[in-house]
């Protein structure tokens, strides 16, 4: 079937009755940007058929919950008067494809809802306005009289249920939020529905169920047709009612079998869930632990850095600074020894004997000679060359290098030279200070990062505790508690089950047995007109035969199925993860538990898949399932779909829109949230059909929108 | 491609499972249109324009008359 | 009276805006704080003392000029606090200063041309600042930038 077009009036976000969109085949896509009016047009989708909406956090609301919330904000806010009606509607045109004894019809599905104003205060309250059901109507052409038809109510929903089953429904289309309620892939028992929903396996029940009933009628009209026939009619009509009963009590035990199997395999399920809880109640501990532990090495270390830094500061403001300075300081220790060097001049100088001033011996000689050696002139006693002499005698000259100012100097030199020769030593040490320190402070960043590493994923794992097994773990002992008393009755429950099935196993097995036995003894009896054909003798063989082969038959088609899901998801998948690196493997369907994995080539199971990885895989499936489904039935149904890739990347997600263009004769895709300039991009790809862009607009120009004036468009861009 | 109806699919498992009937003497033209009649009241079944009762009913008279 | 003796009563000067500029924004003044966002340098000494020695260094050297207002602080904070480097800055002056050895009775000299070297230094680390604003707040810029300076003879 296709869908052939959707018009909306007044619906949501969409104001006025302007608002139409016809689909081709092949892959139709709707998108926009943030908050363009995406899911409301789903929302329009499933509220024509269904009454109701997708509302995130309530799941399903009829549009009696809804109420006014359903019409559009501007209408209501342009309504002037007491008693103003307002149509809110949404029309679809659905057009089924020509089967083996008909004829295409075209229907057009209408839905409309109707409120009427009460009074002029706020148009936003519901009290404002009456409101009523909705209501639905079908119009199509007869085709054995060619009549327009117009079918309501009752005869509508029929209609509507015969063109999209709500077996089916759930797959064809959901919104991206709800594909995980649609196939838990922790729960088995979702596939396993999914599968029997929606495949033609359980045709093989019904199949079974009809011959084996035809085969034991047969049987037991045949048996009865040959006992008249019989040498001793007595005995055989007794052995004929005891197989009778026999037969019966095989039917019950069939049935109590397969319910009981029912019931084991869902508190096997139960038992599974209670398992992981008490496991995850476990772990966690051990998680704790070794989160506090953790978070005291962390604390060490940056105690470790603390007391580091301290050091550096002290280290630095009390000698590392001065690196770079030896320069300097050498020419400092050269300034001193210049001074040494001139003082030791000095006093060299003062060991010389200069021409004019005679040492003191030499005086002594010159007095008492009485004579003046240097200008060789008489120097008599007491005369005032004499004097001149003699003064110079005891002449106390002080050594220029004894002078208060340099003898100050010399005690700073002094001094300073014993400071610098320290400062030297220490001087040296700075440079292999610094870079031991440097590779310490290093070496310890490095341990702090691996610690807060290893915290960032203890802390992931504990999230994962809350998230998936959704345990409050803070209840602790008690959770446990109560757990591990569930384990134990489902155990026991499940220990009972088992015991009870082996029990009719074995009634069935011994049942069968003596069947046999009375048959034979049956067959043993002498019949009187041996020319007489009894037809259900005849019939009896055939019947007898295809039930038993038949019986086989489920189970191996079930595992076919199975098979043929799992290639024809791993064909697409491929094709997606190809184009993603970061995804890998294949997808593998457990055939016992009917878990969905992801595994390697050596079919061993992937660790690290994240959600991306989930929706692909979930997609893939789905995406078999339906095709696969389309193929056997005599229908095709288009596949409608609300962001069911807002987990994927951009490459991921064409690649498997794409493959939505392959798989099914129509797909409407609405879309991620895309700007309007990748649009030119996304129109270039041949296996987009159409192509549609929403956008919210308001007629007043303003920058900011609100209720009262913004308001969704549709245009096409491909078509 | 001729897309296999679900009628063709579950009379090919019939014939699959069973070898074309070859491991029996009974007449394959008969076993081929018992499976045939038993295959179109499944369908009927399924589609709910019958109840497995009375598919059994009408495939037991239909037996009747092949036989 | 010894040369460091008479330095200590004398105060070393420095300008307002280097005061502003790089003292406060390095040094924490009151004594050592213990959160992480402390600053490098607890005392405004230390901080001073890092100018003077970078000023020596990269041989600018520059009058405090008249005018102006200023703050000063002693000497002898630096010689009670900071060990070795009072005797230091000493040396250096001693290196620098056109009176040769005759410096080191002459404490007004070894103040002045302390002062005037800080002075230098406190420009260079006022351009560094200026060319990229950022360029010390994390700590490890000051190990960084000792460790490039030249060492060699």
């Amino acid at each position: 079937m296709l869908i052939k077009s959707i018009k909306l009036k007044n619906f949501q976000c969409y104001y006025g009755d302007k608002h139409k969109i016809n689909f081709t085949e092949g892959l139709n896509i709707i998108t926009g940007s943030i908050a363009s009016g995406k899911s409301k047009l789903f929302d329009a989708f499933y509220w024509v058929l269904n009454d109701m909406i997708f509302v995130t956090g309530k799941e399903w609301v009829s549009t009696k919950g809804l109420g006014i919330s359903l019409v559009n904000d501007k209408a209501k806010y342009e309504s002037q008067s007491v008693d103003d009606l307002i149509e809110t509607s949404v029309e679809m045109v659905v057009n089924t494809t020509a089967g083996r004894n008909s004829k295409p019809i075209e229907y057009t599905i209408r839905r409309e809802y109707l409120i009427s104003r009460r009074s002029m205060k706020d148009c936003f309250d519901s009290s404002t306005w009456t409101t009523s059901t909705s209501t639905l109507t079908v119009e199509y052409v007869n085709q054995k009289n060619s009549n327009h038809e117009i079918a309501q109510g009752q005869e509508a929903k029929e209609i509507i249920e015969n063109l999209f089953p709500s077996k089916i429904s759930p797959y064809i289309w959901f919104q991206g939020e709800a594909l995980d309620k649609l196939i838990d892939f922790d729960n088995k028992g979702t596939l396993r529905k999914a599968i029997d929903y929606i495949s033609y396996v359980p045709l093989y029940k019904t199949m079974n169920n009809i011959i084996t009933t035809v085969d034991s009628k047969i049987s037991k009209s045949a048996r009865k047709q040959i006992g008249k026939l019989s040498g001793n009619v007595k005995l055989y009509n007794e052995l004929s009612r005891q197989i009778e009963e026999k037969n019966n009590s095989i039917k019950n035990n069939k049935q109590l079998l397969e319910d009981k199997s029912i019931t084991l395999g869902e508190r096997k399920d139960q038992m599974e869930e209670v398992e992981s809880a008490l496991s995850a109640l476990a772990e966690f501990p051990k998680l704790s632990e070794e989160k506090i532990e953790i978070n005291n090495d962390l604390i060490n270390i940056n105690d470790e850095l603390e007391r580091l830094d301290i050091k550096e500061r002290k280290r630095f403001s009390s000698l590392w600074m001065l690196y770079g300075t030896k320069k300097s300081l050498q020419t400092a220790a050269d300034r001193l020894i210049e001074f040494e060097d001139h003082r030791q001049s000095l006093i060299s100088k003062e060991y010389e004997l200069p021409e004019d001033v005679p040492g003191d011996v030499y005086i002594n000689k010159m007095l008492k000679n009485e004579l003046c050696m240097i200008c060789d002139r008489p120097a008599e006693k007491d005369s005032e060359a004499y004097h001149n002499i003699k003064a110079k005698l005891n002449r106390k000259i002080k050594p220029e290098y004894l002078t208060p100012e340099n003898e100050q100097i010399n005690t700073e030199v002094l001094t300073f030279k014993a400071k610098l020769g320290t400062l030297s030593r220490n001087y040296d040490s700075i440079k292999s200070e610094i870079i031991a320190h440097k590779k310490k402070l290093n070496d310890l960043y490095e341990e702090r990062k691996i610690f807060k590493d290893k915290l960032d994923s203890v802390n992931d794992e504990i999230d994962k505790l809350y998230t998936k097994r959704g345990i409050d773990v803070s209840e602790g002992a008690k959770t446990h508690r109560n757990k591990h008393g569930e384990y134990v009755t489902l155990n026991e429950v499940v220990r009972n089950l088992n015991r009870k099935i082996e029990t009719y196993r074995a009634s069935l097995r011994d049942a069968e047995m003596q069947i046999a036995k009375l048959e034979s003894e049956q067959s043993k009896i002498q019949r009187v007109n041996t020319d007489v054909n009894v037809v259900e003798e005849e019939i009896a063989k055939y019947t007898k035969y295809l039930a038993n082969h038949i019986s086989d038959i489920e189970e191996k088609e079930y595992n076919k199925l199975i098979g043929h899901i799992e290639s024809d998801a791993n064909i697409n998948f491929e094709k997606i993860t190809s184009v993603n690196r970061t995804i890998d493997g294949k997808i593998k369907i457990d055939r016992e538990t009917f878990r969905v994995l992801n595994v390697n080539e050596e079919g061993r199971e992937l660790q690290n898949y994240n959600t991306g990885h989930y929706t692909l895989m979930k997609m893939c499936i789905i995406n078999a399932i339906i095709s696969l489904t389309n193929n056997y039935k005599d229908e095709s149904y288009p596949f409608i779909t609300d962001a069911p890739t807002s987990n994927l990347d951009d490459k991921a997600t064409f690649a498997y829109l794409e493959s939505i263009s392959e798989t099914f004769v129509q797909s409407i895709v609405i879309t991620k949230d895309i700007s309007e300039d990748e649009i030119e991009e996304i129109k270039q790809k041949k296996y987009i059909s159409s192509l549609f862009f929403l956008k919210i607009k308001n007629d007043t120009g303003n920058e900011k929108m609100n209720r009262k004036e913004a308001y969704s468009t549709i245009t096409p861009i491909k078509n | 491609m001729k897309k296999q109806t679900i009628n063709d699919k579950l009379l090919e498992s019939i014939t699959k499972a069973t070898n074309n009937f070859s491991d029996t003497s009974l007449d394959k033209i008969i076993l081929l249109e018992i499976s045939k009649k038993l295959v179109d009241y499944v369908i009927e079944v399924d589609s709910s324009y019958t109840k497995e009762s009375g598919a059994a009913t009408s495939l037991e008279n239909d037996l009747y008359h092949k036989i | 009276m010894s040369l460091v003796s008479e330095l200590s009563d004398k105060r070393l000067k420095y300008k307002t805006i280097h005061r502003e500029g790089i003292l406060d924004k390095f040094c924490g003044v009151q004594g050592s704080q213990r959160i992480i966002d402390r600053k490098y340098f607890s005392q405004l000494w230390e901080g001073y003392t890092w100018a003077a020695i970078i000023g020596f260094i990269n041989d600018k050297r520059i009058p405090l000029g008249s005018g102006g207002k200023g703050d000063a602080f002693k000497f002898s904070v630096i010689n009670n606090n900071g060990g070795e480097l009072a005797d230091a800055l000493i040396l250096l002056a001693l290196s620098k200063s056109k009176k040769g050895y005759k410096c080191l009775t002459d404490p007004e000299e070894v103040i002045n041309v302390i002062e005037e070297y800080a002075n230098g230094g406190f420009e260079i680390i006022q351009s560094k600042i200026r060319e990229d604003e950022s360029h010390f707040n994390n700590p490890d810029a000051f190990i960084e930038e000792l460790l490039e300076r030249n060492d060699e003879n």
